[in-house]
């Protein structure tokens, strides 16, 4: 008669632990917080800093034939991105697939990144294969060296002034009957000199702008000589951080305690991302990434920055066998405005990229020039271990974990 | 009269604990604990395979699935309900995942003749 009366005790109550029981377990396992929008670097910027840095953005006097900006790879309607799976750059023009099919850009071999939460202080990694970045102890990593590196004031001022020195990007072509000096400065230059002289050739566009222009203006009224590349790269990152700031999310409100703010689906989805889906292995802390490297086996694709069109990653700036094929963990802030998905944009919704995780073969049988000759095997074996302990077994599984990505 | 009440009371009470309960909390359980078994098994399986290498704290969220089974397992009991409907419902567990006969049977069919 005990049992009885314990079970009829028991039936007052759910027998299994809520989802905010278990989501609460997640909280202090993880120690999870909400994200702090407001921690960016270059806080103290003033309104001037800033326009200057705007102004910076959208000028197309960074680019070699004056025809493109950082603003047209880096839209609002695309969230700071460009919405495309690869970006293209210099010779492109319009928005979005009106630049796709222009047909007279450059295709950059790569996605472009939205900027949405760059500025945050803990960003210490740029670009997909890290190529510019900075250790816990300050040192920074970049291709233009340390001794320049240095003199910029942060490390995302040096990855904003990269894109003006690349050739598909803001350089663009050169012909006999429109020369192109900085694109003949980046090809008679190497390594340090490459910058020194893209930067002279920014600095002498700058000087000959009209005194009634903006842009001279704000410039003059900082008394700055000499307005070289590393004064665009801080002026660029000061907006930068400003302007793409990340903003409170329903999983942040839902850490400060507002419960109800979030579905029974999201939170099945919450607790499949930090459990047996193991993403939280990699998307980690709350801007969701561990800023390590990482493959998912990527199915090579038309395109790539190394020989053979192939993108070999985080190897292509290390060198070591161990980081071929690797990319950067993408932070997840605000991820389901940022499609296509992936460092090729391979993937057109969060489903899709999903799959890849713990199915590479569904993105392979999907290519359409897949055939007996295509050499999958080293994209396949580089796979990061843990992948193979997801456990996303249907489609209440993904659809959960979909709505759980679409709150952060 | 009054005798007659409280002895078909407990009568009722009786059968309810005994046929009634079990019954019910059999027929609810049902899929739940098969599920709960499979759950807690694969949990357990990554645990020994995996904890100390590539999972750690998704491995102690997972090992909620194995808490679900404890506790579906105690109410059962108490409930009244054999172990060996749980030892039967666990063997029953290992069809869940089973794929349809139909999809055997089909390249077995003669197409003509």
């Amino acid at each position: 008669m005990t049992r009885f009366i314990i079970l009829l005790l028991l039936c007052g109550s759910s027998f299994a632990m809520t989802l905010d029981e278990k989501l609460n377990l997640v909280k202090k396992i993880y120690s999870l917080e909400a994200k702090n929008c407001s921690d960016i670097i270059e806080k103290d910027a003033s309104k001037d800093d800033v326009r200057l840095g705007e102004l910076l953005f959208k000028s197309k006097l960074l680019s070699g034939n004056n025809n493109i900006a950082c603003v047209n790879c880096h839209l609002d309607e695309f969230h700071a991105g460009d919405g495309l799976p690869l970006a293209i750059g210099a010779g492109g023009e319009g928005k979005g697939t009106d630049r796709l099919y222009h047909g007279k850009g450059t295709i950059v071999a790569r996605n472009a990144i939205s900027l949405f939460g760059t500025g945050l202080a803990k960003n210490k990694e740029f670009f997909w294969d890290g190529k510019v970045s900075e250790d816990a102890k300050g040192n920074r990593y970049s291709p233009i060296g340390k001794e320049l590196s240095d003199k910029f004031d942060n490390t995302l001022a040096i990855a904003a002034i990269l894109p003006i020195t690349e050739r598909d990007e803001l350089v663009g072509s050169s012909s006999i009957f429109s020369p192109n000096e900085i694109r003949n400065a980046v090809n008679y230059n190497y390594y340090d000199d490459k910058f020194q002289a893209v930067s002279e050739k920014i600095t002498s566009r700058i000087s000959e702008l009209d005194s009634s222009d903006e842009l001279k203006q704000l410039i003059n009224s900082r008394k700055i000589n000499n307005f070289n590349l590393v004064h665009v790269g801080n002026f660029l990152s000061k907006f930068i951080a400003h302007n793409f700031k990340c903003s409170e999310s329903k999983f942040d409100k839902y850490l400060m305690g507002k419960n109800k703010v979030l579905t029974d689906s999201e939170k099945r989805g919450a607790l499949l991302f930090y459990g047996k889906g193991r993403c939280a292995s990699c998307h980690t802390g709350n801007l969701f990434s561990d800023e390590k490297y990482h493959s998912l086996g990527i199915y090579q694709g038309d395109f790539g920055p190394h020989p053979r069109h192939r993108d070999i990653g985080r190897g292509g700036v290390t060198f070591r066998l161990e980081d071929k094929f690797k990319f950067k963990t993408p932070r997840l802030i605000e991820v389901s405005k940022t499609a296509p998905y992936g460092h090729n944009g391979a993937y057109k919704t969060l489903r899709d990229i999903t799959v890849q995780h713990f199915n590479p073969i569904m993105s392979i049988l999907k290519s359409q020039d897949v055939n007996e000759f295509s050499a999958v095997s080293p994209t396949l074996d580089s796979r990061d271990e843990v992948l193979s302990t997801i456990r996303i077994e249907n489609d209440n599984h993904l659809n959960d974990i979909v709505a759980f990505l679409k709150t952060l | 009269m009054r005798l007659k009440h409280i002895f078909l009371t407990l009568l009722a009470l009786l059968v309810l604990k005994v046929v009634v309960l079990p019954i019910a909390v059999g027929a609810y359980y049902y899929y739940p604990y098969q599920k709960y078994v499979i759950a807690c098994d694969t949990a357990m399986e990554d645990s020994w395979f995996y904890k100390d290498k590539v999972i750690s704290k998704s491995e102690q969220i997972q090992m909620l699935d194995c808490h679900e089974y404890d506790k579906a397992r105690k109410i059962m009991l108490t409930s009244g309900l054999p172990e060996e409907y749980l030892s039967y419902l666990g063997l029953k567990a290992l069809e869940l995942y089973e794929r349809p006969a139909e999809e055997f049977a089909q390249p077995h069919r003669f197409r003509e003749r």
